[in-house]
């Protein structure tokens, strides 16, 4: 994960300085535009990205996380995949319900408040872990989604 | 894929044979030959590779590029001597278009050069109804991809597919999928035939990202949101050499009946493996048309394929948005003039 993140850094310093796109499209005389890219230097970008609970985050609807597994000590580390615009799947809060023989976990996604998603959204998707922390730790006790 | 689903779709496939074969679209080559707006067939090749071509259209200039790259040249070639030519293209600009608007055009598919190799396991998915299962190294699932970027330090996927092209180097894909309007994605990386996480023909690394500028410059104009990445070799291939290549259309008449795939990893996908919808297209309003298609988020840019004959067919849609509100359709740009010319822009491009 690590190398991921120094990556993205990597790349958003190309971006910044100009050495990410070398065509300047939209001047009107072409009606195609393209640029150039150097070959990744940390391979294909498959690492998953970290999301953190926004509570400004509104119209929440429950979804379904893709796994969770034990973090150290009271730890849990849930992934989930937002599909569509950014601003219009974002983390708004994570659900624990927690009992004896199992830990209920509940992904909430919403949109910004400014955001407008109720036009076209992009069929692009984004894969997220998020940290929870536990009253115990997960042990062998059950998780179950609370989304399905 | 169920064994009557099969029958039916071979023999769908058959009769969309023999009808293309009746009004002889069957034999068309690169369609574009006549537009004064586009690259004509020799385009990009060096002056001693050009001598050497004999006909025209696709094939001719592709034979004339195999023959050059003997694998010693490809052995010797210095970094400098594959950048290929790149010409500045001016065309019409591309308003919303719903209907033909100049004629229908088509390039026909490709096999491989090579017959690919596959490393790694076989797929291991649950059998579903949407999964269609093809094992590795099928033409579709091989000329099918899954794409991994990164945009605003955020990793995203999509899917793409090879498509046949003079310069043999291009994946079709949405315009979303290589930029976000304003600024391209980066660490653009094609990986064909992804199964659960194995990658039996590889990574495969953009070389340069193409959409329109009407995308490009405004991320709301999903009619002329398509895109295309011109890929580097790979162990001294060209993808669709190595591969094969989905043909492509434009200005058909809405109404054709599709096969669409693609990665979705939105729930209730979780972006595993290839999914496949098919059906017919109907007219979506402003430049745009949908066909019922649950696939999720990670499918955008997953080609829909036309007269498709169980193996190959022509891209004339792809995954592209959805609203929130209806789930259960999937919309594409009318690949219209908008796709003529963003296909004429890279088809002569080879790495």
């Amino acid at each position: 994960m690590r190398r991921m993140h120094a990556g993205a850094a990597l790349a958003l310093l190309l971006l910044m300085t100009g050495c990410g796109g070398t065509v300047h499209p939209g001047n009107g005389s072409s009606d195609v535009a393209s640029t150039t890219l150097p070959i990744p230097t940390g391979g294909a970008p498959t690492g998953l990205n970290h999301a953190v609970p926004d509570p400004s985050v509104v119209d929440l609807r429950k979804t379904r996380f893709d796994r969770v597994t034990a973090g150290t000590g009271n730890e849990l580390v849930v992934q989930y995949t937002a599909g569509g615009k950014a601003d219009c799947a974002k983390l708004g809060r994570v659900d624990v319900a927690e009992s004896a023989d199992a830990v209920t976990v509940t992904v909430h996604l919403g949109r910004l408040p400014a955001a407008q998603c109720g036009g076209e959204q992009p069929m692009i998707a984004a894969s997220f872990e998020t940290t929870v922390t536990l009253k115990a730790p997960l042990g062998s006790r059950q998780v179950r989604d609370g989304a399905s | 894929m169920k064994g009557n689903e099969f029958m039916k779709l071979s023999a769908f496939g058959a009769a969309v044979a023999a009808a293309l074969l009746a009004v002889g679209l069957a034999t068309g080559g690169a369609g574009a030959a006549t537009d004064t707006g586009v690259v004509s067939g020799t385009a990009g090749l060096s002056p001693e590779v050009a001598a050497t071509v004999h006909g025209a259209g696709v094939d001719a200039h592709e034979q004339a590029l195999a023959a050059y790259w003997t694998p010693e040249r490809m052995r010797t070639a210095r970094p400098e001597s594959e950048i290929p030519a790149v010409k500045d293209h001016k065309g019409v600009a591309s308003a919303a278009q719903s209907a033909p608007a100049g004629p229908a055009g088509q390039v026909a598919a490709a096999a491989p050069k090579a017959e690919p190799k596959a490393v790694g396991g076989t797929q291991d998915v649950t059998p579903q109804a949407y999964y269609p299962n093809y094992p590795v190294g099928h033409p579709v699932a091989r000329t099918y991809g899954k794409v991994f970027f990164t945009s605003l330090g955020l990793n995203y996927v999509c899917s793409a597919t090879v498509v046949n092209t003079e310069g043999k180097s291009s994946v079709w894909t949405a315009g979303h999928c290589v930029s976000d309007g304003q600024a391209w994605n980066t660490n653009w990386t094609f990986v064909p035939n992804y199964a659960s996480g194995s990658a039996p023909y590889g990574y495969w690394y953009a070389y340069q990202l193409w959409t329109t500028t009407a995308w490009f410059n405004n991320n709301n104009d999903f009619a002329n949101d398509v895109g295309s990445a011109v890929l580097n070799r790979n162990n001294g291939w060209r993808v669709t050499d190595y591969l094969g290549g989905q043909g492509i259309a434009w200005n058909y008449p809405i109404g054709q009946y599709v096969y669409a795939f693609g990665y979705p990893q939105a729930s209730p996908f979780n972006g595993c493996c290839l999914v496949g919808e098919n059906g017919p297209t109907y007219d979506g309003g402003g430049g745009t048309i949908y066909m019922v298609n649950y696939m999720t988020g990670g499918s955008s840019g997953g080609a829909w394929l036309m007269s498709f004959d169980g193996n190959w067919g022509y891209i004339n849609g792809h995954n592209d948005f959805k609203y929130n509100s209806l789930p259960q359709y999937m919309y594409s740009p009318y690949y219209g003039n908008q796709v003529l010319s963003l296909y004429n822009a890279v088809r002569n491009i080879s790495t």
